[in-house]
């Protein structure tokens, strides 16, 4: 195996239940996937299918103490963070493993400069003093591409524009050289110009600092451009991976094959109606005893409506959970 | 930031301008008669209204407010009808103790409530919130002259150890004798305002901890304390100071009672002596005090705000 290949976040069977007034919600069931050194991972999946919960239960932000009880393993470097104490986990975070989030303005704490919030992880991780961090917070602004870096690190969130504000939040979250970026829809807040600047900055580091990353997003069309394997959920569970190219040319789950569908191209005959995947994503808790898309589905069978299927290894790097996959590709 | 503050001390101005024709009007206007209470029954019709030509009490009301306003403008807001002093003598007597008490008994609202909503807040629906939110309803309920009567009947009666009444200053008798005489009213004052000051600080601590920014901050790896104490609470601190000062407001305005049942020679009785013997330049003077006390913690506080919180900063620029 080469250093590229060699496997950084290995999640396995992961089960994130959480408690509520109306008693537990199972909001991932059994979630598997890895990331490999330096590779990018595509998370893909509608809202509330489970991706930002995947990304929070590797870093283990929810309140564990009356909010959420974890199952299966989470192995980073081999050593299973479920297994951590809270101290430890802080070692991880912010150090080890960053996360960007989706809306930048709100994920900044807005009575902080720029050069404090990117500092401040620096202080704690590497024990830089104050001043040291501030020289190199402007550092990792001009890395970012943040025009007046030494401006900007006096700068409140609030004076930045949205595509500064998701610079300065990867800033921050790749000041300590993080082995894995988990980006939550980093580039959904933003216009497309900006998202293609993000998207292409994210690969610029990823291809310099050697991190895997781990991409969420509900966008394929990102996922086409950047990402080298994808994964796709659905309420709560991995129902198809693959390299990206097998993925998007031959899926194998009715779900996947919905959602590329979907994806308006220059081509569409704008006097037809988009396609949509009919009807929508169940709530949790409600899913019935079969496969958890057969409502939706138009390939489904009695057998899909009573047994649940299993995720199957179906050789060549690809995973799919489906009963009738193989029919379902001949059609 | 300049241009911020040149608004609020011109607002500041208007303010003042129409409390004092506010205070003028309002006091010629209740029942009863200075000249009349100064001379006593005995006193003839005439030499009530000769006295009332005196105090200039004849001309009419507007004529009567510019001649105050032109003096008070000069710094000299006349002469108290029953004490041989002036206004500004007068009030500069009284004030330093109720300031003293309302400054004390602020500190240790702050130092009680704060933590405790805080912690309220980072415990949110656990026994220990539940528990701190009841006794601050609790408290909140209570009016200060019972914890005043309590605390005298325990510590002043039962022990014997705190003397329950009157004031010693700090230059004549020293830090820990002035202390002594003030502990109890102090305490009887912070707790009134502190169960406020904690429903307040928890109730902003827990909307700020539900914001992204916490979870970023988390996620950089930051203890659960310096999140709580750093992070959310600079976010919570600015709808904590609002209350803090109308707190201290009415700690200034309102300590007439508790400062009766120590027998603190303070504004409050002052106030309640002035407005029985309708001493019109006394009330004038004090009414303008307290709402300039008011105004001054408003405008302080207004400052704060920018220094917090950078966003108003900017909207003070435009």
């Amino acid at each position: 195996m080469t250093e590229k290949n060699k496997e950084l976040l290995r999640v396995e069977n992961l089960k994130t239940t959480f408690k509520t007034v109306r008693g537990t919600v199972t909001s991932i069931d059994g979630v598997s996937f890895s990331v490999g050194k330096g590779e990018i991972l595509g998370v893909v999946g509608e809202s509330g299918c489970g991706k930002s919960v995947t990304s929070q239960s590797i870093m283990r932000l929810y309140d564990e103490k009356k909010l959420v009880t974890y199952e299966g393993e989470i192995f980073f470097n081999g050593e299973n963070l479920l297994e951590y104490s809270e101290k430890q986990m802080r070692t991880i975070r912010g150090n080890k493993i960053a996360m960007i989030f989706q809306d930048a303005l709100s994920s900044l704490n807005p009575v902080f400069t720029l050069g404090e919030q990117i500092s401040e992880a620096l202080m704690l991780h590497q024990g830089m003093k104050k001043k040291e961090a501030m020289v190199k917070a402007e550092e990792m602004l001009r890395l970012t591409g943040i025009p007046a870096p030494e401006k900007r690190v006096k700068c409140y969130p609030h004076e930045l524009s949205g595509g500064m504000r998701q610079r300065a939040m990867i800033a921050m979250a790749l000041c300590c050289q993080p082995e894995l970026l988990i980006a939550d829809e980093p580039t959904t807040a933003l216009d497309v110009t900006i998202q293609a600047q993000i998207l292409e900055l994210i690969v610029k580091l990823n291809n310099t600092l050697d991190m895997g990353i781990m991409l969420i997003t509900h966008d394929l069309g990102v996922v086409a451009q950047i990402c080298q394997r994808v994964i796709i959920m659905y309420l709560g569970q991995v129902v198809e991976e693959g390299k990206i190219d097998d993925i998007f040319d031959n899926p194998k789950h009715p779900y996947t094959m919905g959602l590329i569908k979907s994806i308006p191209t220059l081509n569409t005959n704008r006097k037809e109606p988009l396609y949509m995947i009919k009807g929508t994503v169940p709530a949790l808790g409600q899913e019935g005893g079969g496969c958890r898309f057969c409502d939706r589905c138009n390939y489904a069978t009695d057998k899909c409506k009573n047994t649940p299927p299993e995720i199957m290894d179906i050789g060549a790097n690809r995973k799919v959970r489906c009963h009738n996959y193989s029919e379902i590709t001949k059609l | 930031m300049k241009k911020y503050v040149g608004k609020r001390i011109f607002s500041v101005i208007v303010t003042l301008f129409v409390l004092s024709l506010f205070i003028f009007f309002l006091t010629h206007s209740t029942a009863g008669d200075p000249a009349s209470n100064m001379l006593g029954s005995d006193a003839t019709e005439e030499q009530v209204e000769q006295l009332r030509e005196e105090l200039g009490l004849n001309d009419p009301l507007l004529t009567q407010y510019f001649n105050w306003i032109a003096d008070a403008l000069k710094g000299d807001f006349g002469d108290s009808y029953f004490r041989k002093q002036s206004v500004i003598e007068a009030i500069g007597e009284c004030i330093t103790p109720t300031l003293e008490l309302a400054l004390y008994a602020e500190i240790l609202a702050i130092i009680i409530s704060i933590p405790c909503g805080i912690f309220a807040a980072k415990k949110k629906g656990a026994a220990t919130d539940l528990g701190v939110s009841a006794f601050a309803l609790v408290g909140l309920s209570v009016p200060c002259f019972i914890y005043g009567l309590l605390l005298i009947l325990y510590f002043g009666v039962d022990l014997g150890v705190l003397p329950v009444s009157g004031y010693k200053t700090i230059e004549e008798y020293g830090t820990s004798e002035h202390f002594s005489y003030m502990v109890l009213p102090i305490i009887s004052l912070a707790l009134t305002q502190a169960p406020l000051l904690t429903r307040i600080t928890r109730s902003s601590m827990v909307e700020v901890l539900s914001l992204d920014y916490i979870k970023t901050a988390k996620a950089k790896g930051l203890k659960g304390t310096t999140i709580l104490t750093k992070h959310a609470f600079r976010n919570a601190f600015n709808t904590i100071l609002t209350v803090l000062g109308q707190s201290i407001g009415s700690l200034v305005a309102g300590a007439a009672v508790i400062e009766t049942l120590f027998n603190i020679p303070g504004m409050g009785q002052l106030v309640v002596n002035a407005v029985l013997k309708r001493d019109y330049p006394l009330i004038q003077g004090l009414v303008l005090v307290i709402s300039l006390v008011y105004i001054v913690i408003n405008f302080t506080i207004d400052m704060l705000y920018g220094v917090i919180d950078p966003r108003i900063r900017v909207s003070g620029k435009s």
